[in-house]
């Protein structure tokens, strides 16, 4: 039974559980993974967005993304992340942009499309949130030079963490055919 | 990952129960009214403005008795941070143009009247900002947030805003980080048991760091879906069929001073936004700093 | 009584599964659900029963033939929200029904979406949690609560809406014994007293007892259909069905056996009481006890020992709650050693000083000699030496493949690929998940109690000395419950130490040589089983009970029959044999 629009209860649900692993992710540690660089963390706090967008489309994704950002600004101890315009409009379309690079190759490739839809979901978080801070003032374009490395990693923690999990509870075929015992 | 218990205890937000007007206030007119000074905030570029909006917020907590202490807590832990967006500040933003006057010159490094506005303006926007947020979950429970985003999105459905959708999946959201930060408790100590040691020291090469996370990450992730397989069957036998129909439990209740207090926020924020605020660097000429 | 509510006629029902073959769960069932009966639906997982509930309310319609309720035929969705007024479902996980963030919320998310007045929703909310004794919890965050108030809170949302039928789709599978029996009285009432038509789906034979009629499924089919003492009398076909007798009718039987006077179903204590006290005299206690304890308590070296242990959560914060103090446990080798104690006992936290993922904060923790808490004790090596395996612990598979699964904590330890194949060979064929079928096999496309194995053969793949085991048997069915156990028999012959966590009776009783008793962060009692079953009051008074054979001894000796010292058996079979030599001493 479907309510009518497009938010289905189904997709309530799902929406509000990806909203709840992003809330946890960013009051825990668990959703900074230490790599060396300036900050010393890579985020994945994004990541449930992205799967949001990539496994039930654009408005789930959008709305996972809204809540991630609304908590990340009330949560913050960073204060960049506290000025509502960095910390919550770029967020918004992480899921977004996710689902429509990810849409636009799976039926090519699956997991090629979850990983493209990883990467351009955390650029869209990335490029988004420094851009805002350009733009905002708070920091210089030279600035942003070295969170590039951090950047990077982040794109390649997305798509693995985005895969697993994807592949894992679609069921997706193909990639490795049995354990590696 | 020797200290496991952490997370058990997840806390969102810092609600401080003082009793309060402002924690009384009715939370669509709290909501309303911080929703108008963040406008205000984001969109005031002027020095003076940023300070009287840094002393309105000092007086709404002196009125919500909360102690300005826990406010500072929230600024010393991003301490670090501002000091990196300052001295990025300090040595890069000379150079944006227009400068204005120039008060020091080396090589490609400037000290500008645009660079030290910069700073000026982003600090205490920064600052009113951590204190407003803080503000917020102390004076506010997230259940009542949630009650305010419904009830206020409600005339709205007829543009075919999902005011109620909204609301539900804001409280689905609440509902379960403590009953997945359990779950991630457990997960994080059964992989321990099997040996994974997982957190401890950093990884150079990311791709390492993501598949040591994964044993965390994956079962986090699916254990949560099969949960929300389950809830979608429970709302349904309770019924559910989306926004349409349904009557509300919880009723908020406005007094005289929630409209009182949102009409203020509302006149504040328009003053703030179309009053001709001086330029600061006058002033400072006036009182020959800038000679 | 005879007016049926719900009519099933003809019910075929398959599951669609993407690129496979749709999987038959339902064939063919007819079935009617009276007014103000108590029907209590058995069968193990796979037998179609749960699928059968979701038939009840419409949350499932049949592929083929038809489900009315009243006069609803359940494929009219226009009748979607009289059909799921008038049968109202409680589920398995407590967890995953609740909505709101606060317990009065969530009763009333029923009545909401019912669109009904205001006022009225108050009256219903009260009501509700009034008749699941939650009124005081009514202000809660339901994560603060108890896994059985969860599950009263979910009853009550459901009772909110003013349900003509209640159906608990094994709301009681996830409960402790006490969760279990709060929601099992609760139901009993509101069937008598309210007159609500009770539908329970379960695999605990015991909850049939009480009810006015018993199903009983397999294949997607109604077996056997009666009162409960029709049904449970054919032991011979619930064994057939793989059903698990409750023991006191297994009591009953046996001694039927021994002595054909004796009636072969008793469905109570009550009923086993009379029927013994009808056919001996009081005060002829000749028979001799037949056997001392089959397991005797161990000397063997001291592998763990817990001396005076104190374990604080949050410590040095204003939250610091005291979790465990004064835990004095030793663990010898080759024991099987039981923790008894119910959820908020404290032994979670204890058995987590086992493999040192907690440190005691008062006392000592020594595991193979060595201080837990000493700087130059290897951490990593005691938990590769003490296995742990938490409750549920199907919740740690990550991996695609069962196989590499099963090889994450031998590749933890950085072995050749040689050793790692070897030891997920061994692990999975301990756990009688053969090695060449299942570690190919997606793990998430395993049943419950295939995950539950190859979880617990991860943890096995590291060759533990001693494991273990945290409800190793919580929530699977008599069948696979039966299974597990015999596997980790098998382990403990193989010479691995077990230390088993279990607040099933019967269970621990089986299988345990000595017995700790865990209760209010602390240990109460040790002892061996018959040692510690035999003090029935002192176990009653912390909210745990001795094994049902016990309890119903313990009821002879208070009726002067045997004496305190004979009560104290505890299987069925050792029961059995002296009884039946008391009766045969008798003619």
């Amino acid at each position: 039974m479907q309510s009518s629009g497009a938010l289905s209860v189904r997709r309530i649900v799902i929406t509000g559980i990806l909203a709840a692993i992003a809330i946890l992710l960013g009051v825990t540690r668990i959703g900074f993974i230490p790599v060396p660089n300036l900050s010393g963390n890579a985020t994945i706090m994004h990541v449930p967005a992205i799967i949001g967008g990539v496994m039930e489309g654009p408005i789930v994704g959008l709305l996972v993304g809204a809540i991630f950002g609304l908590f990340s600004w009330l949560q913050a101890t960073i204060p960049l992340f506290k000025d509502p315009l960095v910390a919550v409009l770029p967020r918004l379309f992480i899921g977004v942009t996710a689902y429509y690079s990810y849409a636009a190759l799976k039926n090519n490739n699956e997991y090629l499309a979850l990983v493209v839809g990883a990467v351009i979901g955390t650029l869209t978080n990335t490029v988004g949130v420094l851009g805002m801070a350009v733009i905002r003032g708070y920091l210089p374009l030279e600035a942003v030079v070295p969170i590039i490395p951090q950047a990077i990693a982040e794109l390649i923690i997305a798509a693995i963490i985005t895969v697993a999990v994807v592949a894992a509870w679609k069921r997706i075929e193909g990639g490795r055919e049995g354990s590696t015992v | 990952m020797e200290n496991f218990e952490l997370l058990r205890n997840v806390t969102i937000g810092q609600y401080i129960p003082t009793g309060s007007v402002i924690h009384r206030l009715d939370p669509r007119a709290k909501l309303l009214a911080a929703s108008f000074l963040i406008l205000a905030i984001s969109f005031a570029s002027s020095i003076l403005a940023n300070i009287i909006f840094l002393i309105v917020i000092l007086i709404i907590t002196r009125i919500s008795r909360i102690d300005v202490k826990y406010l500072l807590r929230g600024f010393i832990l991003g301490l670090p941070i501002l000091i990196f967006i300052f001295v990025m500040q300090f040595l890069f933003m000379g150079r944006a143009e227009p400068a204005g006057y120039v008060f020091f010159e080396w090589g490609w490094f400037r000290i500008t009247q645009r660079s030290l506005y910069i700073m000026a303006l982003s600090g205490l926007r920064l600052l009113s900002f951590v204190f407003l947020t803080s503000l917020i979950t102390m004076t506010s429970t997230t259940t009542e947030l949630t009650h305010g985003v419904e009830q206020l999105l409600r005339p709205f459905r007829r543009v075919r805003v999902p005011s109620h959708e909204l609301a539900l999946i804001l409280m689905i959201a609440l509902r379960f980080v403590p009953t997945l930060a359990e779950e991630m408790e457990n997960i994080m100590k059964a992989q321990a048991s099997r040996g994974a040691d997982i957190g401890t020291g950093r990884m150079w090469r990311p791709d390492k760091a993501a598949k040591a996370y994964l044993p965390l990450i994956v079962p986090l992730f699916l254990n949560a879906f099969r949960r929300a397989e389950d809830l979608v069957w429970a709302m349904e036998a309770r019924g559910y069929v989306g926004g349409e129909g349904r009557t509300n439990f919880i009723q908020l209740k406005s007094r005289g001073i929630d409209y009182v207090v949102v009409i203020a926020a509302f006149l504040f924020m328009i003053f703030m936004m179309v009053f001709p605020w001086p330029s600061i660097s006058p002033i400072l000429r006036q009182i020959g700093f800038m000679g | 009584m005879s007016h049926p509510i719900i009519r099933l006629e003809k019910v075929h029902f398959s599951y669609e599964i993407e690129r496979q073959e749709p999987i038959k769960a339902l064939n063919g069932v007819d079935l009617e659900v009276r007014d103000g009966e108590y029907l209590v639906i058995l069968g193990h997982n796979g037998s179609g029963k749960s699928t059968l509930a979701k038939h009840l309310n419409a949350l499932l319609a049949p592929t083929e033939g038809d489900v009315w309720v009243r006069d609803w035929n359940t494929r009219e969705t226009q009748h979607m929200r009289d059909i799921r007024t008038t049968v109202g479902m409680v589920f398995q996980t407590p967890d995953n029904q609740i909505v709101a963030t606060i317990v009065e919320e969530d009763v009333a998310f029923g009545p909401e979406n019912l669109g009904l007045p205001h006022d009225e929703i108050v009256r219903r909310v009260d009501w509700a949690l009034e008749q699941v004794g939650m009124t005081e919890f009514r202000h809660r965050a339901p994560h603060l609560l108890s896994g059985g108030q969860k599950q009263r809170v979910c009853i009550a949302g459901m009772l909110a809406m003013r349900p003509d039928v209640l159906v608990l789709d094994e709301s009681t599978a996830m409960l402790d014994p006490i969760g279990r029996k709060d929601v099992l009285s609760i139901a009993q009432r509101l069937n008598r007293q309210e007159g609500v038509t009770i539908v329970a789906i379960t695999h605990f034979m015991e909850e049939a007892i009480h009810a006015d009629r018993v199903v009983i499924m397999e294949n997607g089919r109604i077996e056997m259909e009666g009162t409960p003492r029709e049904v449970f009398s054919q032991v011979e076909r619930l064994r057939e069905l793989q059903m698990d007798v409750p023991p006191i009718t297994r009591l009953a039987l046996a001694l039927h056996e021994r002595h054909p006077d004796f009636p072969a179903v008793a469905l109570t204590i009550d009923e086993f009481v009379d029927a013994f006290r009808k056919r001996v005299t009081p005060g002829r206690t000749t028979s001799h006890l037949s056997n001392s304890d089959s397991q005797t308590p161990h000397s063997g070296e001291t592998v763990i020992s817990m001396q005076d242990v104190g374990h604080y959560y949050m410590l040095d914060t204003p939250l610091e709650v005291k979790a465990v103090e004064h835990v004095n446990i030793d663990l010898h080798r080759d024991e099987v050693l039981g923790i008894i104690g119910h959820t908020g006992s404290g032994k979670s936290t204890i058995i987590q000083h086992m493999n040192a993922l907690l440190k005691p904060h008062e006392g000592v923790v020594q595991v193979f000699g060595e201080d837990t808490t000493a700087n130059e004790t290897d951490i990593r090596a005691i938990r590769r030496r003490v296995g742990l395996a938490f409750q549920h612990p199907e919740i740690q598979l990550f991996e695609r493949f069962v196989g590499d699964d099963v090889a994450y904590g031998p590749r933890n330890l950085g072995l050749p690929k040689e050793e790692v194949r070897e030891r997920v060979r061994e692990a999975m064929e301990a756990v009688g998940l053969g090695f060449e079928e299942f570690k190919d096999r997606m793990t998430f496309s395993l049943s419950g109690g295939e995950k539950r194995r190859a979880a617990l053969a991860g943890i096995l793949a590291l060759r533990p000395e001693v494991l273990v085991l945290d409800e190793p048997t919580a929530g699977l069915d008599p069948v696979g419950r039966r299974q597990l156990l015999e596997l980790i028999h098998r382990w403990h012959e193989k010479g691995i130490t077990l230390v088993m966590v279990s607040h099933n009776m019967e269970e621990l009783a089986e299988m345990a040589g000595r017995l700790y008793v865990v209760a209010n962060g602390t240990t109460l009692m040790n002892g061996t089983a018959r040692e510690i079953f035999s003090q029935v009051d002192a176990l009653q008074a912390q909210g745990l009970d001795a094994p049902t054979v016990t309890l119903a001894l313990h009821r002879l000796a208070d009726e002067g029959l045997i004496s305190r010292e004979q009560a104290s058996l505890y299987t069925v079979e050792a029961a059995a044999e002296f009884l039946g030599g008391m009766l045969n001493g008798k003619l």
